[in-house]
C-alpha cells in the first residue's frame, strides 16, 4: 500500500504540474507579420508556424495567389480562398492535425474544416475557401483562424465590403476602326467611324485588350468578334481563343466593304467574352 | 460545473466553440473548458457511489431488496423526467418547451436504473461489468445509423453515440457510475481508516492514469482523435461526446484523486468542506435552479450573453455562488422538514 501511495502522490503531483503549466506549445505573445497574419509563435523554434494569405483565386500552375489582400467585395458566385503556408513542415515527423475556422462579424463560426497532413505527405500548404456570395455573407469584419492540434497558431482579420459593381479582374477592351493597318509598323491608317464603300474596299478593327492575367491558371481566354448591321444581324463572326502571356494583347479583324457585299448604313463592331459585350463601336458605310 | 456553465453563458468563446470538436485560442480558455470536463464523470461516479451506499443502508435498516431497488428506479425515472420537462428548457431561459432530447441528468437517471439491477452483486462483479462496458463501447461506436431516422438516432444516442438528441449516451457513463459504486465499496466499507482510503485511492488513480497514458500514447484502440505531444491540449482532450476509453480512464483517475483530496482536506481542515457540502446535500436542486437562473438572466439581459472572456466566467461564478449557496441551504431545510414525495426525490 505504501508503494501505491508513493507512486500515486508522484503521479498526482506530476499531473497537476503538467496540467497547469505544460499544455500550450505557443508563446503567449502574438506577432503580426508584414502580410497582416497574426502569428502565435511556437515555444520550440522547430515547430510549425503558418502564414495565411487570402485571395480570390490561386493559380493552378504556379500555385500563387491572385488578388490577395484583406478587403474583398461580396460578389455573386465567388469564393474567398485561404492559402496557408506552413513553415518547418519538413522538420515534422508525425501526422499534423489542423482546423481552419472561418468566423463571421457576429463572432460565430460559419465554416470549420479539419485536415490531417500525413507525415509521408510533403505538402507544406493548406487550402480552404468559403463563398462570398451576397446571399450568404454580410459586409463586416471577419476572421480566419488556424489551429494545430486544437491550439490557435495563426489568424487573420479581413473585411468584406459591398460589391461596387466594378470587377478589377475583368478584361478590358478598346476598339479602333481604320481603313488599313500598316504592314511594317502595325499601326492603324485612316482611323475613322465612317468608311466609303468601294471596289476592293476593306476596313479593319484593332482591339486592344488590357488587364489580362497571365498567372491565372493558364486559363484560355475566349472571345467572339462580331460585325453586324444596325438591327443586330451579324454578317461576320470570328472566334479567337488564346492563353495570355502578358497583361495586354491585340486582336484584329477585317471585313470587305465592296458594293457587292455592303449597303450604305449604320453598322456595329462588337467584342464579346462569355456572351458579355466587352466593347463596341458604331460606324457608317456610305457610297 | 458552475464555472463551466457561467463560461457557457458569459464567455464569448462559446460563439464559436463546438463542444464536439473544441478549439482553443488561449491557455485560459483551454483550462476553463477542461475544468468542466471533470463534472460529468464526477456526477456519474458519485451517483453510483450514492446508489450503492444508500441501497446498503436501506437494506441494513430492514427494507426489502425490491423496495430498496424500487426507490432508485423511481429516482432514475424522475431524473429523466426532470431532464425532459425542466433542464432542456431551462438552458434557453424557458423560451421554448423542448422535452424531446436527453442529457446528463437523464443519463444519470438511466444509469441509476441499470445500476440498481446489479447493485446487489459483489464489487468485483460490478468492476468486471464496468470494464466490459468500457472495452465494448469503442466497437459499438462503429455502428452506422442515420440522424434523419428518429428511432435510430434516439436508440443510438440514448445508449452509444452522442449527437443532437443526447450528448451523454448511457453506456460509457453507466460504466463510470458502476465504477463509482465499486469505489464506494472501498471508501465506505472495505478500507477502514483514512490512511487506507487515501493510499488505496491514490494507487487506483495512479493505475488509471498510467493505463490512460498508455492508451493515448499507443494511439490505437481507445482513442478517437489524434494527439500531439504528451499533455498537450489534444492529448488531454480526446473526445468527450461520447467519451473515449482514454477520457473515461483519465477522468476516473481524476475523480478518484479529487475524492482523495477531499478525504485529506477533511482530515486537515474539516471546516473547509462545509462550503462544498451545502450544494452537495441538494445536488439536483442546485443543478436545476442554477441553470434556470443563468438561462433566464441571459434571456432578460442578452447583452451579457457570450460577450465576456475568461474573467467574466469567474465573475459569474462568484455571483452565482452568492445566489445559490443560501438557496441550497434553504432548500435543504425544506427537504428535511417536508414529507412531499417529489421534494424528497429532488
Amino acid at each position: 500500500m505504501k508503494f501505491f501511495r508513493i507512486i500515486g502522490m508522484f503521479l498526482l503531483a506530476a499531473h497537476m504540474m503538467a496540467s497547469i503549466s505544460g499544455c500550450s506549445s505557443r508563446t503567449g505573445q502574438p506577432l503580426e507579420n508584414a502580410d497582416n497574419t497574426i502569428i502565435y509563435p511556437p515555444k520550440n523554434a522547430d515547430d510549425i508556424s503558418a502564414n495565411i494569405i487570402l485571395c480570390r483565386k490561386i493559380s493552378k500552375t504556379s500555385g500563387k495567389p491572385i488578388g490577395a489582400g484583406t478587403t474583398f467585395e461580396i460578389r455573386d458566385k465567388e469564393n474567398l480562398r485561404a492559402l496557408i503556408q506552413l513553415q518547418n513542415r519538413e522538420k515534422q515527423t508525425k501526422d499534423l492535425w489542423f482546423h481552419v475556422d472561418w468566423i463571421g462579424p457576429n463572432g460565430k463560426s460559419f465554416f470549420l474544416k479539419s485536415t490531417i497532413l500525413h507525415a509521408a505527405d510533403s505538402a507544406s500548404d493548406l487550402n480552404s475557401s468559403v463563398s462570398i456570395s451576397p446571399e450568404l455573407r454580410q459586409p463586416g469584419e471577419y476572421r480566419i483562424k488556424l489551429y494545430l492540434f486544437r491550439e490557435l497558431i495563426a489568424e487573420k482579420i479581413f473585411t468584406l465590403i459591398p460589391d461596387n459593381g466594378i470587377d478589377e479582374n475583368e478584361v478590358k477592351a478598346s476598339i479602333i476602326l481604320c481603313r488599313k493597318i500598316d504592314k511594317e509598323t502595325g499601326l492603324p491608317v485612316e482611323i475613322d467611324s465612317s468608311f466609303r464603300i468601294r471596289k476592293k474596299g476593306k476596313m479593319n478593327a484593332i482591339i486592344d485588350l488590357t488587364n489580362l492575367n497571365p498567372d491565372e491558371d493558364d486559363r484560355e481566354l475566349k472571345f467572339r468578334l462580331e460585325w453586324s448591321d444596325d438591327e443586330g444581324n451579324a454578317f461576320f463572326k470570328k472566334k479567337v481563343d488564346f492563353i495570355p502571356t502578358d497583361t495586354i494583347a491585340q486582336l484584329t479583324s477585317s471585313i470587305s466593304i465592296t458594293p457587292e457585299k455592303r449597303e450604305a448604313g449604320v453598322y456595329w463592331f462588337r467584342i464579346y467574352q462569355s456572351n458579355k459585350v466587352l466593347a463596341e463601336r458604331r460606324f457608317e458605310l456610305y457610297h | 460545473m458552475l464555472l463551466g456553465h457561467t463560461s457557457y453563458y458569459f464567455n464569448s468563446i462559446w460563439k464559436q466553440l463546438d463542444p464536439f470538436d473544441p478549439l482553443f485560442p488561449s491557455w485560459g480558455q483551454f483550462m476553463l473548458r477542461y475544468a468542466g470536463y471533470l463534472c460529468a464523470p464526477g456526477f456519474l461516479m458519485m451517483a453510483g457511489a450514492m446508489v450503492w451506499w444508500s441501497y446498503s443502508r436501506r437494506v441494513a435498516k430492514g427494507a426489502t431488496d425490491w423496495n430498496a431497488r424500487w426507490h432508485f428506479i423511481q429516482r432514475g425515472l424522475i431524473l429523466v423526467l426532470i431532464q425532459m420537462i425542466w433542464v432542456n428548457s431551462s438552458w434557453g431561459g424557458f423560451k421554448a418547451f423542448q422535452p424531446w432530447h436527453l442529457g446528463i441528468i437523464a443519463s444519470i437517471g438511466i444509469s441509476m436504473i441499470f445500476l440498481t439491477l446489479i447493485i446487489k452483486t459483489r464489487w468485483y462483479v460490478r468492476l468486471i461489468a464496468a470494464i466490459a462496458l468500457l472495452l465494448i463501447h469503442p466497437f459499438l461506436l462503429k455502428i452506422g445509423y442515420s440522424d434523419d431516422i428518429a428511432w435510430q438516432e434516439a436508440l443510438m444516442q440514448t445508449f452509444v453515440d452522442a449527437g443532437d438528441f443526447n450528448k451523454y449516451p448511457v453506456m460509457p457513463w453507466l460504466a463510470l457510475a458502476i465504477l463509482g459504486s465499486v469505489m464506494a465499496n472501498g471508501w465506505l466499507k472495505l478500507w477502514k481508516t483514512d490512511r487506507m482510503r487515501i493510499g488505496m485511492s491514490l494507487g487506483i488513480a495512479a493505475t488509471a492514469f498510467l493505463l490512460a497514458i498508455f492508451i493515448r500514447l499507443q494511439g490505437g484502440f481507445g482513442n478517437i482523435a489524434p494527439a500531439a505531444d504528451f499533455m498537450s491540449y489534444s492529448f488531454l482532450i480526446d473526445q468527450k461526446y461520447p467519451p473515449s476509453l482514454f477520457m473515461n480512464l483519465w477522468f476516473f483517475g481524476m475523480v478518484v484523486t479529487g475524492v482523495t483530496l477531499f478525504i485529506i482536506i477533511g482530515k486537515i481542515s474539516p471546516k473547509l468542506l462545509k462550503v462544498f457540502s451545502i450544494p452537495g446535500k441538494v445536488p439536483m436542486f442546485f443543478y436545476a435552479v442554477h441553470l434556470a437562473i443563468l438561462g433566464v438572466f441571459t434571456r432578460i439581459f442578452p447583452e451579457f450573453y457570450r460577450n465576456g472572456d475568461v474573467s467574466t466566467a469567474f465573475i459569474g461564478l462568484a455571483g452565482m455562488l452568492i445566489i445559490m449557496l443560501p438557496l441550497c441551504k434553504w432548500f435543504y431545510g425544506v427537504k428535511l422538514r417536508s414529507k412531499n414525495y417529489f421534494i424528497q426525490m429532488i
